[in-house]
């Protein structure tokens, strides 16, 4: 291999390191499943390793991998036909990553954006909610596992929601 | 009537969380259509729940093990594949080592060793090329019924003569595996790695779901009744024309034509849960219903007898009462020899 062209392989893994986040987290913007995306993203990995040699360190690579990681989702949509019934069929609500390229920077930004949002929360709302997104517990289990009503779970959720809807800005 | 907005506020992320039942999911998809503000509220709402989410699954993923599968896939760790590959692309480039031409410093012995090592290491690669094909397990079910659990984590009942091939692992695209007879598949989902069947060119692509198969059905007929999920039915080469199949329908090839109804055969899993139910059914169908999950040749020696209807449940009852129960009822005589039981009698009015 030609050392003035191409990625080595610990050059690759710096790459790997740094990107496979933003990487998994635009696949999954697309195609709402983990394991998908996490199958997508090793595979946009693999075809750009292959292609190290020609590829310019310094110019292409993640423009490259970024188109690579969206044309792989588009395709796992269209071959699982998962645009429709997904979510409450009210048209066109989908929130499709609308930007043509991923981009890191957005990535963090709105990673952080989320935290603080959820760090601003109450301390029983953010316990709530970590719960239910985190640990995956349904309203009942919550309810349960804090001594809580119900209907309190349904109130502190609500709360989070609406609390992060005014701190994450869409771009 | 009018509701606190908070109710609203509630149901979206009820709704978001999967605690919303139809009524409230109708309920909040009209209040979002009645105003442009509550659309807006919703979509705002749907974002950042989304952006959340999806910020928490790419933060939780574990880098290490990401960068292991990698390195794995992509060749960097010396394993079989790797070794496999490599023989596999560079069977020039083991000539071109020994052409003497091109190692004009090399010593003769040295030429030699190589050469001598090559000889050796020749058959060995074949022989492990060979052994690195993919191993292809057979199961039959000879004398009973047997359930498998197949590598992806897919589980397979056969009934009594079905035999399954299938390989120790799925690589590759597909999960790929043979069947001939009777059986019950609970595919594993993978939605990047569809499970394929196939028999007498005829094949079943399966997103995980369960469903009953039978490629030789008593009339000769492939026959398939799906439980949950999805499969795709089509004739070898040519998955451009595959029908699609919905929970509860049956899909029988007869005559070089997929016909698609609705199953009404409720017994279609008996020969797995040991439970069956006739509601007045004709003895003719009672007859090859309980052939089949019994294994037994069962037959009516008088025409007659066709006209009889029987109803009655079984649960995991054996062949003896069950047939106990139908010579009461219907006031028939039974004749069981082994593996051969014959119905006679004057027939029913």
């Amino acid at each position: 291999m030609n050392p003035e062209h191409g990625l080595s392989k610990s050059q690759f893994e710096v790459l790997f390191r740094n990107e496979y986040k933003g990487m998994l987290f635009f696949a999954i913007s697309y195609v709402k499943e983990e394991e998908a995306a996490k199958e997508i993203v090793q595979e946009a990995f693999i075809n750009l390793w292959e292609k190290r040699e020609s590829i310019d360190p310094e110019r292409e690579v993640k423009s490259y991998l970024s188109a690579s990681v969206r044309n792989r989702c588009l395709n796992f949509l269209r071959d699982n036909k998962r645009f429709a019934g997904t979510l409450l069929s009210l048209g066109g609500l989908l929130p499709i990553p609308s930007s043509e390229e991923y981009n890191q920077i957005e990535f963090r930004e709105l990673s952080r954006q989320v935290n603080n949002a959820i760090e601003e929360l109450p301390e029983k709302c953010r316990e709530v909610f970590r719960l239910n997104r985190f640990e995956q517990m349904k309203y009942q289990q919550i309810a349960d596992h804090l001594q809580i009503s119900v209907k309190t779970v349904e109130t502190q959720m609500s709360k989070a929601l609406a609390h992060l809807r005014t701190r994450i800005k869409r771009n | 009537m009018e509701q606190d907005p908070t109710y609203f506020e509630e149901l979206i992320a009820k709704y978001f969380s999967g605690e919303a039942n139809a009524d409230e999911i109708s309920a909040l998809s009209s209040w979002v259509e009645t105003d442009p503000e509550h659309k807006r509220v919703f979509m705002e709402s749907k974002y950042s729940w989304m952006a959340s989410e999806e910020i928490r699954v790419a933060e939780a993923a574990n880098i290490d093990l990401e960068w292991e599968k990698f390195q794995k896939r992509a060749g960097m760790v010396k394993d079989h594949d790797e070794f496999e590959d490599r023989f596999a692309r560079d069977d020039r480039d083991i000539e071109l080592t020994i052409s003497p031409s091109h190692h004009l410093t090399i010593s003769r012995f040295l030429m030699r060793a190589a050469a001598v090592l090559l000889i050796l290491a020749l058959p060995s690669f074949l022989l492990f090329r060979y052994l690195s094909k993919p191993v292809i397990k057979e199961l039959a079910a000879n004398t009973g019924r047997i359930e498998a659990l197949l590598p992806d984590g897919s589980t397979v009942m056969l009934n009594t003569g079905a035999t399954i091939k299938y390989p120790e692992t799925f690589k590759g695209k597909k999960r790929a595996v043979n069947l001939e007879g009777e059986a019950y598949f609970d595919v594993a989902h993978n939605a990047l790695k569809p499970f394929i069947i196939s028999t007498d060119g005829i094949r079943v692509e399966v997103k995980g779901t369960s469903f009953y198969i039978n490629t030789h059905s008593l009339n000769g007929d492939f026959e398939l009744v799906l439980t949950t999920g999805k499969v795709e039915l089509y004739f070898e080469n040519q998955s451009g024309q595959a029908r699609v199949l919905n929970p509860g329908e049956r899909a029988v090839i007869r005559g070089g034509q997929i016909i698609i109804n609705a199953n009404r055969d409720a017994n279609y899993m008996a020969w797995k849960t040991r439970r069956i139910a006739f509601s007045n059914e004709l003895l003719t169908s009672v007859a090859a219903t309980l052939s089949k999950v019994y294994q037994a040749d069962i037959r009516l020696t008088d025409p007659a007898l066709a006209q009889c209807r029987l109803t009655a449940t079984f649960d995991n009852q054996s062949l003896e009462s069950v047939l106990n129960v139908i010579k009461a009822t219907l006031d028939v005589n039974i004749r069981n020899s082994g593996s051969l039981v014959e119905i006679s009698g004057k027939g029913c009015r």
